[in-house]
């Protein structure tokens, strides 16, 4: 119990770290209070709020999938997200909005239901059939995103910024959508993660035990669209930390779902601060996407530690 | 037989080779093509739209994605293209196309050696220093009193905060005008900027060059940039203009000097 206690003191550390580096680094060497508090504070906020979201939304698909490979980017609900912000935004629906809102969280549940269909076949669904149809309602949600884009010339820089994913600058409008989002989303999934839990054990034995695993399913779909809809709408299609928060905290923290709801967002959201601080920061005064950061950096170091603790995984 | 064919083809040839059929892939050069009197030009790409002449001829793709079976048909005597010649230019080459490749222009000076370079190729060379020398003449006339406060610029090429940097010809023009780019510094041609450098370098107007209507006043810590606080956003009526490097430089400048001017 106390090693675990001492897990918890090193992540929350590891989170605090993160905030301060995203608040006292920037693109300019600046310490003045102003730019700190109302800028640096606000979009490290926004930064949070984003990865915890990733994290959570992480959890909750590799959790209801049963499937470790499951991940709001593999499995198209963050390509699903940004499609619909694309509509949105080609409707004339701006960002912190509710019909943003809406359409963002229509196309994450389309896209993830739909991969999911897809890959059911008899009552049973594979892993690998699973990423692969996620995999291509991905990329389809990717490729109508670009012809979007393309189809209207002038945006394809910031729509390219988009798609890589890059924490937006906003007001407070932005930080409260996305807050409302992070809380709505966890509303959907902590009820459930002892469900969750069962589920692991297999449809049929939850069955057993007194649950409906479709109606899990659809809570926890709807749940984990909701936080990519947050994601998506506050940073663009961040990949990696949905993938990788829940697996690393497995590791740490054992495969109750429960605690590996918190620990998956809180890790998400240190995650995202760090990238975003270097972000800013590497090539100043320009800025890099934080999801091309987040691939670069994250995927080889995802990569040694899967190689390194191959057994403790899942 | 053979000698009547033969004349045939000599009297259909003829007048064909007088006039030379050029093709333009890039918006800029056409204007220049045009500027210079070698047009009607036998094809253009799908962005060119300036001179209005450019209506009606054939549009043959872009310089990424040129129709090169349409282009190679047409058996042009010259394709002029961009620097961005790598896959484009091999190919056009294959199929037997005259392909040359212009320099990109990143300044003014640039500009006037490229009027003088497409000049040379197409057989207009007069014409071409002529336009060379008019426009360096009326941008020369353009320049700011000296001792006058230079205003700082930010430049918004796009969206999400796409701006342009030293390396850049809007840069050229912005300075050309009687401002600075607040990026000028910055070796960089476009790239996406950080709104906290903005802020740091608090431009004393905004030319926004894309048609998003982007809410500065919504940005963190607007109220503290000299031109939002101010209201000095200028919207213009065609950025191309500013971004295309051609003849139509000096009515950019001219522009551009004007706003900058009128609201100090």
């Amino acid at each position: 119990m106390k090693n675990v206690k001492f897990k918890y003191f090193l992540l929350c550390a590891g989170v605090l770290a993160a905030c301060a580096a995203g608040i006292f680094s920037g693109p300019t060497a600046s310490l003045d209070a102003d730019i700190l508090l109302r800028l640096r504070l606000p979009r490290t906020a926004l930064a949070a709020l984003a990865g915890a979201a990733l994290g959570a939304c992480g959890c909750a698909m590799q959790g209801v999938l049963r499937n470790p490979l499951a991940d709001p980017y593999i499995m198209g609900t963050s390509a699903g997200a940004g499609l619909g912000a694309v509509i949105a935004l080609a409707l004339g629906l701006a960002n912190p909005g509710l019909g943003f809102y809406l359409l963002a969280c229509l196309g994450a549940f389309g896209a993830t239901a739909f991969a999911y269909f897809m890959a059911r076949s008899g009552g049973r669904t594979s892993p690998a059939s699973l990423v692969l149809s996620g995999v291509m309602v991905s990329s389809f949600c990717g490729a109508l995103i670009l012809f979007f884009v393309l189809a209207r010339q002038r945006e394809s820089f910031s729509a390219l910024i988009f798609i890589m994913g890059s924490v937006n600058e906003g007001g407070p409008a932005q930080l409260i959508g996305a807050a409302a989002l992070l809380l709505l989303g966890l509303a959907f999934i902590a009820p459930i993660t002892r469900g969750l839990d069962a589920l692991s054990l297999g449809e049929e034995k939850a069955f057993y035990l007194g649950l409906e695993p479709e109606k899990l399913k659809l809570r926890a779909f709807l749940g984990a669209s909701i936080l990519a809809c947050g994601a998506v709408s506050a940073a663009g299609t961040v990949g990696f930390i949905g993938l990788a928060a829940p697996h690393l905290m497995r590791a740490f923290f054992g495969p109750g779902n429960r605690r590996l709801l918190l620990v998956s967002s809180l890790f998400g959201a240190g995650a995202l601060m760090a990238l975003d601080a270097a972000a800013r920061t590497v090539l100043a005064p320009a800025e890099v996407p934080a999801g091309v950061l987040a691939a670069l950096g994250g995927a080889p170091f995802f990569l040694y530690l899967l190689k390194r603790n191959r057994h403790e995984f899942f | 037989m053979r000698v009547i064919f033969t004349l045939a083809m000599l009297l259909c040839c003829g007048p064909c080779r007088a006039a030379q059929s050029i093709v333009s892939l890039l918006p800029s050069n056409t204007e220049i093509l045009y500027a210079i009197g070698a047009g009607p030009l036998a094809g253009v790409s799908n962005f060119c739209d300036y001179p209005p002449e450019t209506a009606s001829v054939p549009k043959l793709g872009d310089l990424l994605a040129p129709n090169v079976e349409k282009i190679a048909l047409m058996k042009p005597d010259l394709v002029l293209g961009g620097q961005n010649k790598t896959a484009t230019a091999a190919r056009l080459r294959k199929m037997g196309v005259n392909f040359i490749a212009i320099p990109d222009a990143a300044t003014l000076a640039d500009l006037e050696k490229n009027i003088i370079l497409i000049g040379k190729l197409s057989g207009r060379e007069r014409r071409a220093l002529e336009l060379a020398e008019q426009i360096r003449r009326e941008i020369a006339a353009l320049k700011p009193e000296p001792g006058k406060k230079i205003p700082s610029v930010y430049v918004e090429a796009d969206q999400s905060l796409w701006t342009a940097g030293g390396r850049s010809y809007i840069s050229d023009i912005v300075e050309k005008a009687g401002g600075r780019n607040i990026f000028a510094d910055e070796n960089k041609s476009y790239f996406k900027a950080s709104w906290e450098s903005i802020v740091a370098r608090n431009p004393d107007y905004i030319l926004v060059l894309s048609r998003a209507k982007t809410d500065y006043s919504a940005l963190p810590m607007s109220a503290e940039v000299n031109a939002v606080r101010n209201g000095r956003i200028l919207p213009v009526p065609d950025a191309n203009i500013y971004l295309r490097p051609s003849p139509r430089a000096v009515l950019a400048i001219r522009e551009l000097a004007g706003l900058l001017n009128e609201k100090r």
